[in-house]
């Protein structure tokens, strides 16, 4: 998939047929679906190059960075899509859409994951800040490393 | 409680504050861990973007991305105005 492919997600909420309803939501459906495959080849062919030359993983990274705005976008989308059904009448049928949601959700966790070994900036520190100890410990640590920078 | 996880960019650009205002971080941090929705963060989504911030002070944000059901990223942190321009 190119890049020029890609930011054709982007425009996943302009090109969704009106009015809203049943036909405005089957083809996000299949539209999900499409995606959804496009971008799971994706990861499949990227994951593999993570380590290789530089001038790659930049490429790499650039496409990963333009596939998590676009399933971004797409996110906010379908938020609305099924927002937009009655609360009585198509509470099923919205349901059921809802899991399209969950899968694109997951799609771009897995995105976000891939793009942190890709760039070393956004790399994890390895450090969880799940308590107010460990955050009062890890903010210690970084205050001790910069006041030894002075 | 959710899982939050600093960057090496955040760590960097932590390293950088002088004490106070590293400070005001933690405290951002703390609370953001303890709830995510406490409402003096004033837990925002950038429109159009993958990012979300939260306030430390009136000038200063710290900007996440959700990274799991219950994970965030502290990606970075700086003025306002930047953080906005950078990633909204």
């Amino acid at each position: 998939m190119s890049l020029h492919e890609i930011s054709a997600f982007k425009h996943f909420a302009e090109a969704l047929p009106e009015p809203s309803g049943e036909e405005r939501v089957a083809e996000m459906e299949a539209r999900t679906k499409r995606m959804d495959r496009a971008v799971s080849e994706l990861i499949e062919s990227l994951s593999p190059s993570a380590d290789t030359g530089e001038a790659q993983r930049e490429r790499n990274l650039k496409v990963v960075e333009g596939l998590v705005a676009s399933i971004s976008s797409v996110i906010v989308t379908q938020e609305e899509v099924i927002g937009g059904l009655s609360p009585d009448g198509e509470a099923a049928l919205a349901e059921a859409r809802i899991e399209v949601h969950d899968d694109t959700v997951r799609q771009y966790y897995r995105l976000i994951a891939l793009r942190s070994t890709l760039d070393p900036e956004c790399r994890p520190t390895g450090e969880v800040l799940d308590s107010s100890e460990a955050t009062d410990a890890w903010f210690a640590r970084i205050s001790a490393g910069a006041d030894a920078q002075g | 409680m959710p899982k939050v996880e600093p960057s090496r960019k955040f760590a960097k650009a932590v390293l950088k504050m002088g004490p106070i205002a590293r400070d005001r971080v933690r405290q951002a941090v703390g609370r953001f861990a303890a709830d995510v929705h406490h409402p003096g963060l004033d837990f925002e989504k950038l429109k159009g973007s993958e990012f979300c911030t939260i306030r430390v002070t009136r000038g200063d944000r710290i900007v996440l991305r959700q990274s799991g059901p219950d994970a965030f990223e502290l990606v970075d942190v700086g003025e306002h105005d930047t953080m906005h321009r950078r990633y909204g």
